[in-house]
């Protein structure tokens, strides 16, 4: 998929040299929206730019380029995520998701010495902190650090080609840290906007301009990502892609029922939804688009377009069991032309391309067209640019209307019937990961991992058969199905001590021997207050499980008063789990077509950055949420180191002089009894300068103590005018 | 043997309490007198804003460090000048029920949260340490340079302090404490590194004057809300979010500035003489370390706004290197910057001498029966008496000690000359 990306990046790298403008800064905007549940529409911006200048930058952003410049880095992977992702009302995200706070994920190159690396993780840390506004410099000393352990897509690498092998990742140096605490609010967006060329100005980015929308969101990610790459042509670049992604809320019951009661009364408005508008058009941006994903499933529409354009059908399998081919309810549809203006009431404009992803064979050359991909939705696309020109400084663009579902929120059972009814994409997750510790205990607890897979996951398992992805990583007995691997991932900071001896595996509450189904571990244990340990293990869970457990004990130790931080009673975080499998709908080769009349396969092919992003890869990574795990703390009140102080001084004093009052003048014990009665009167005098010396201490150190003093020797007449003048 | 071994950690207490001898003393070096430091030019203003409170419950103390923020905001000074802390996020709390904004009144009609707004340290990063780290400007060489106080001898520096505090202290955190003597000393640093031309600092605590009081550094202007054992008052309290909104002080403050623009010839006595107890419940006072100064002397902007006085030199400096390291890139900016006019070139030369002493002033709107002089005199020669009682009294043990232990080792039958050795 970086491959794709790459590819993509450089196509649009060549045609805007192509078009003649020198500029060796590009920049491109798009955006993204969904309904992820009737009341929730996700919103989604990517902002790409590349550069091949090393400086005199048109758009791209000079901080960003020097930092590229001078730290030996492969990529850098930046997210701020506040809110989590609902899988079960959401379902499975279209876009990347990433766990609540902070994460910064660095490949920097293969090579630097042990101490290199940690100048150089300390240099970007303190750079990306000025550059995000957010406490990257507690990430400082090594102790959130961990590798990269083992990623999934590296494990089946010798079987997926060479895609992944290629990869910047491989042969350099993973760094990974996480702060799971750490807030997202707009401090972060104004340094974040400040790297795109028109800011919040002008341009899509001119949408989030209310921020109280934007951090209102129930999930908000803001993601930044910075890789150097290379031009065919051997000229480096930097390459910059900045999302931000929202979940938003929105108050639609109202406008629904009317559309239900009309039609044709017009529905939700994009900028409506945000609470801003698109003035202008970003000058800089080579494209500038906006996605809306069709409710509709992209089967049928497929169905239509197939059947309208008279191209060769009823070729798959699929088609014929749908039996919608030869003159299905779409064709009535397809005749009246409706297609293109499907769902936009109001003028009829023209504006809107439909996109399907199609699948290509492996071994075609490309014409053959066999299916729509059944994991992502058609999409209808916009150019800001037209949209602009008609609408009268905004972008006017209407929303189509989520699916009509029960005001219930869909549970797993109405997911169901809704999968049985033939709709995917609308449904939950294929996989849910959750976590907890259980114990009441301040010194001992277990934490509890469990995975859930779907029906349908599982029954697409099987379907498959282990056919496509095979693995060979650390796999015995031959081969491993790729797709029925779970990865493990969990990170848990140096005061949260897992035995690793107590992980036990469940199968559907059974417990089954960890060994024979290790595909792939590594443990490295945590380093007293220096590193953080790092589980990694990869299960092989036959297709017919439902539910994986994992359960772990774990021991918690004591901190020291002063690394206690200020909020300790509220618990301390452990970073959020990743379970990472692959997803037996993913296509390897994905292609969007627009659905021009004519025929499927001589069809125009779209491509962007957001459009490849959103067929990225096979592996699926879910995250679970945080987890807080309460450790003893002491009382901190402000008396507490009030009587630390005091009772320290009064210790020594007494110790002082008790030593003073009952041992004898001679430690080896035979001293001549005329010593002791000649060191009485020596004694009676230093017990009295010991007890000077530690008054006169009291009130050199206690300003309260002098002025009780003060006040005590005025009351018995003393006069007290040291007057220095 | 016996008698160094036990005179080491003695000797090391000796040399601890001469220290905190001299340290108690005045013992002053002056790199710069407070003359050169006022003849030159004021060229660029940054601003230090603070909020020490952490939780939702110390919503008012970042709405106070917020307000002024957009104060000066408003008045020009760039988010590069200023550096912000918050210990703790308010505006996108999940407890906050209007995400992504913080007001100062309940009717919501200014959002001093903005639009744009840059945090600078935030979190657990706001710690005494890092706080001292950006006055001092004494910071790890990978800190960047939006969290440096990168100020000269010719920048005015307004610093602001927001949180809980009590007798020369204000906690920082709810976990730590910034002592008077220490933010003294900090400031008495910045004054010879020469990081400032002229600095106010303004506290908002409960008994802010008492952290104020040991500051000495010349050209220093400090105003607080409030006089020992006095608290500093809360005030709006929003239904909405169920609590105070900001403190009365800060209220007044930011009421002020609402009111002047960039181009105010407005001074420090308008900004006291709205200032009441009626309305703070509490004395708010001010001191100029600089003798010659007046309230009414020293302008708002000069802080508050960005009014500075800038020209370009003909000689190109380290700053050049600073535009990617290329002299012609530098030579290229500077093209497009104007020369000064003739008529605004030495207005500094109009600024009247400055005597070269530096008299403490103390000026407190205070109806109640301020510290007497002899008081604080007394209060200062019991401290330095006592001090010196506790240095002779342990002079003296270790004398008695010595000449015991030398009795012992002749009793055990050791030859004096060992002891000579010894000693």
């Amino acid at each position: 998929s970086l491959m794709l990306q790459y590819i993509v990046w450089t196509a649009g790298l060549m045609l805007a040299i192509a078009v003649g403008c020198n500029a060796q800064d590009v920049f491109s905007e798009e955006l993204l929206t969904a309904w992820v549940s009737p009341q929730h529409l996700l919103v989604h911006f990517r902002f790409d730019q590349g550069t091949t200048a090393s400086r005199l930058h048109t758009s791209f952003p000079h901080a960003i380029q020097q930092l590229a410049s001078t730290l030996r880095l492969h990529a850098v992977e930046l997210s701020l995520t506040s809110g989590r992702w609902r899988y079960t009302t959401w379902g499975r995200p279209l876009v990347a998701v990433t766990p609540v706070g902070a994460v910064l994920d660095a490949s920097l190159r293969a090579g630097l010495k042990p101490q290199a690396l940690i100048a150089h993780w300390a240099a970007l840390v303190n750079a990306l902190s000025g550059l995000s506004c957010a406490s990257f410099s507690l990430l400082h000393d090594p102790t959130s650090i961990s590798g990269g352990g083992i990623s999934l897509r590296q494990l089946l690498a010798p079987t997926t080609g060479n895609r992944s092998a290629e990869g910047p990742v491989a042969g350099g140096q993973r760094l990974r840290a996480m702060l799971p605490h750490e807030p997202l609010c707009t401090e972060n967006l104004t340094p974040w906007l400040r790297l795109l060329p028109c800011r919040d100005q002008a341009g899509l980015a001119s949408l989030l301009r209310h921020r109280p929308t934007v951090f209102g969101a129930e999930y908000v990610s803001l993601g930044l990502m910075l890789e150097r790459h290379a031009t065919p042509k051997g000229r480096r670049g930097v390459r910059l892609v900045q999302t931000v992604t929202l979940v938003i809320r929105t108050a639609l019951k109202r406008a629904q029922q009317q559309q239900q009661a009309h039609p044709s009364a017009p529905g939700a408005d994009l900028e409506t939804v945000l609470g801003a508008r698109v003035e202008h058009f970003c000058p800089p941006a080579m494209r500038s688009e906006v996605l809306v994903a069709e409710p509709d499933s992209p089967e049928g529409l497929f169905a239509t377009w197939r059947t309208r354009s008279g191209g060769v059908c009823c070729e798959s399998e699929d088609e014929s069991q749908n039996g919608s081919c030869p003159l299905g309810d779409y064709a009535a549809a397809a005749t009246t032309g409706t297609l293109d203006a499907h769902n936009t009431p109001g003028p009829v404009r023209e504006p809107s391309r439909l996109l399907l992803p199609v699948m290509i064979p492996a071994g075609s050359p490309g014409f053959a067209v066999e299916a729509v991909s059944q994991a992502l939705p058609a999409l209808r696309r916009y150019d800001t640019l037209e949209l602009l020109e008609v609408g009268d400084r905004a972008l006017g663009l209407q929303l189509p209307y989520p699916h009509p579902q029960p005001s219930t929120q869909p549970h797993i059972a109405g997911v169901h019937e809704m999968r049985a009814n033939g709709d995917d994409r609308l449904a939950g997750p294929d996989l849910q990961a959750d976590r907890y510790v259980t114990g009441a205990n301040l010194l001992h607890g277990a934490v509890v991992l469990r995975i859930q897979r779907s029906r349908e996951l599982r029954a697409r398992l099987e379907a498959s058969q282990c056919t496509g992805w095979r693995g060979s990583g650390g796999a015995e007995g031959g081969g491993t199905c790729g797709s029925s691997l779970v990865c493990i991932n969990q990170l848990f900071p140096w005061y949260v001590r897992p035995w690793m001896h107590t992980l036990t595996v469940l199968y559907d509450g059974q417990e089954v021997p960890l060994r024979p189904h290790l595909v792939a571990q590594q443990v490295r244990p945590a380093v007293q207050r220096s590193s953080p340990g790092v589980v990694d293990l990869c299960l092989r869970v036959p297709p017919a499980v439902a539910e994986v457990q994992l359960r772990v004990a774990f021991s918690k130790a004591f901190l020291t008063v002063f690394e206690y931080p200020p909020d300790a009673h509220r618990g301390f975080d452990v970073p959020a789990a990743v379970v990472s499998y692959l997803d037996p709908l993913y296509a390897p080769a994905v292609q969007w077509r627009v659905t021009s009349p004519g025929d499927v396969s001589g069809a125009e092919v779209v491509s962007s950055p957001l459009l490849s992003g959103l067929s990225a890869g096979p592996v699926k990574q879910v995250y679970t949420v945080g987890l807080l795990v309460p450790l003893a703390a002491p009382d901190f009140s402000m008396p507490y180191n009030v009587i630390c102080l005091s009772s320290t001084v009064l210790a020594v004093y007494f110790g002082a002089l008790l030593n003073l009052l009952t041992r004898r003048g001679c430690a080896a014990g035979h001293a001549a009894p005329e010593r002791s009665k000649v060191s009485l009167g020596g004694k009676a005098l230093q017990a009295l300068l010991m007890l000077v010396l530690f008054s006169a201490l009291a009130l050199y150190l206690d300003a309260e103590l002098r002025q009780h003093a003060m006040e005590l020797l005025a009351k018995l007449g003393f006069p007290l005018e040291f007057k220095l003048k | 043997m016996s008698l160094s071994s036990g005179r080491g950690p003695a000797s090391l207490f000796i040399v601890y309490i001469c220290l905190m001898w001299i340290g108690s003393g005045r013992v002053g070096i002056t790199a710069l007198t407070s003359t050169e430091r006022l003849t030159s030019r004021h060229e660029s203003n940054w601003a230090v804003l603070v909020s020490t409170s952490r939780f939702w419950l110390n919503y008012r103390h970042i709405v106070n460090t917020m307000s002024i923020y957009h104060v000066v905001k408003r008045l020009g000074i760039p988010d590069s000048n200023i550096i912000l802390m918050i210990p703790d996020d308010m505006a996108c709390n999940a407890r906050n029920p209007l995400p992504a904004q913080l007001f100062n009144n309940e009717s919501h009609w200014l959002d001093v949260y903005g639009q744009d707004v840059e945090v600078d340290y935030r979190g657990y990063e706001v710690t005494v340490s890092n706080f001292l780290q950006v006055l001092t400007g004494r910071h790890d060489s990978n800190v960047p340079r939006s969290k440096r106080l990168m100020s000269d001898a010719s920048s005015n520096v307004l610093v602001y302090l927001s949180g809980h505090g009590g007798d020369e202290f204000i906690k920082f955190n709810d976990v730590e404490e910034l002592l008077a003597q220490d933010l003294a000393d900090a400031l008495a640093q910045m004054a010879e590194k020469g990081r400032y031309r002229e600095l106010l600092m303004i506290v908002e605590t409960c008994e802010a004057a008492t952290l104020l009081q040991r500051v000495s550094a010349p050209d220093v202007i400090t105003i607080a809300s409030s006089q020992k054992d006095e608290q500093s008052l809360s005030f709006k309290s929003d239904p909405e979010l169920g609590m105070s909104l900001i403190d009365r002080f800060t209220y007044q403050t930011l009421a002020f500035f609402e009111s002047i623009d960039i181009k105010s010839a407005a001074t420090l006595a308008d900004l006291f003489g709205t200032y009441s107890y009626e309305f703070m419940q509490s004395h708010f006072s001010y001191r100029m370390t600089n003798a010659a100064l007046r309230p009414k002397d020293v302008k708002l902007t000069d802080f508050f706004g960005s009014v500075a006085d800038i020209r370009t030199t003909s000689d190109r400096g380290p700053q050049d290197i600073m535009y990617h390291g290329d002299a012609q890139m530098g030579r290229y900016m500077a093209a497009y910057i104007d020369e000064d006019a003739p008529w605004d070139i030495d207005s500094t030369l109009m600024q009247p001498d400055m005597s070269n002493e530096s008299i403490m002033m103390w000026k407190i709107f205070y109806t109640a029966p301020s510290p007497s002089d002899s008081g604080i005199l007394n209060r200062e020669a019991i401290r330095a008496w006592s001090g010196f009682m506790a240095l002779c009294s342990l002079a003296l043990y270790m004398l008695i000690a010595h000449i015991r232990m030398k009795g012992y080792r002749t009793s055990w039958g050791l030859a004096p000359e060992d002891s000579s050795l010894v000693s």
